[in-house]
């Protein structure tokens, strides 16, 4: 054995504890990224659902009554797509909501919603979490 | 240095540190592990809870609408690769098929979970993972009861 490989006896004790942290890290920084994939899900699914509902159901009676023209309620459709946020699974996690009537048929929703980490609060000085925009919009058919 | 004495060099590195490494890794995949599982189940949850509220929106039949949207959501965790006996699709409260009601159902799927030393549980194994959906019926679709008129 050479002088230099007898120096280095034993360096593979350290390096296996660094590499095994190493492992563990990015097992955590992947279900942390994976939560924010979950949470960009459910809200996506969230305000699609909800420009489906307020299509149908913000409608303008006055103006469809009147001359039979379908012309959604921008009043009634904030009021009710806040309801129907509000009162989804994501309620706690609700940063922002905005409900625009787009056209006389079409509604888009956007709703942003935060992510709280798992293991990146055990990091001093990581963020503990993030949030997630969602949009959706829905036109009814003819 | 004899020789005797040169050969236990590096011991404490090795009989401590590596039984310890090595428990750190263990315990640590384990909690990993766990948590994916129920970040998983949750996908899967949320897609049979979704899957039941719109095959009930859209079922035809107010009295099998119920049965269908329970079948779908399990085929849901089914198609999670996920086992349908240990979840639950259930309506929460009344539900009913008619013009701008609102539906909810919930899917709850119990995942096995390990109890971990010197972190303790992690909470309470099984984790019973819960999402829930809602929509509201349209009050212009066809095959119901009723007019659009009366809800809105």
């Amino acid at each position: 054995m050479t002088g230099a490989h007898h120096r280095q006896r034993g360096s593979v004790l350290i390096l296996m504890p660094a590499g095994v942290l190493v492992v563990l890290l990015l097992g955590a920084i992947a279900v942390d990224l994976s939560l924010v994939l979950l949470r960009q899900r459910q809200a996506s699914a969230m305000a699609v659902d909800v420009a489906n509902d307020l299509v149908g159901i913000a409608l303008d009676e006055d103006a469809f009554r009147a001359d039979g023209r379908f012309q959604l309620d921008p009043e009634r459709a904030d009021v009710l797509g806040r309801a129907l946020v509000a009162s989804s699974d994501l309620a706690e996690d609700l940063l922002d909501v905005e409900v625009t009537v787009v056209g006389p048929d079409a509604v888009e929703v956007r709703v942003v919603v935060r992510v709280d980490y798992v293991f990146a609060k055990a990091i001093p000085g990581a963020a503990d979490g993030t949030s997630v925009t969602a949009t959706a919009t829905a036109r009814a058919a003819s | 240095m004899r020789t005797r004495c040169r050969g236990d060099r590096g011991q404490v590195g090795g009989i401590e540190a590596l039984p310890f490494g090595l428990l750190i890794f263990v315990v640590g995949s384990l909690l990993i592990a766990n948590a994916w599982a129920v970040v998983d189940a949750k996908f899967a949850t949320d897609a049979a809870a979704r899957q039941a509220v719109r095959t009930f929106v859209e079922a035809d039949d107010p009295l099998a609408a119920a049965t269908e949207a329970r079948v779908a959501g399990l085929a849901a965790i089914s198609a999670h690769g996920r086992d349908p006996d240990r979840a639950l699709v259930a309506p929460v409260g009344r539900t009913v098929l008619a013009r701008c009601a609102r539906v909810t159902f919930e899917a709850i799927y119990e995942v096995p979970a390990l109890s971990l030393p010197f972190i303790g549980g992690y909470g309470h194994a099984p984790f019973r993972v819960r999402s829930s959906h809602s929509e509201v019926v349209d009050p212009f679709r066809s095959g119901l009861d009723g007019a659009a008129e009366d809800c809105l």
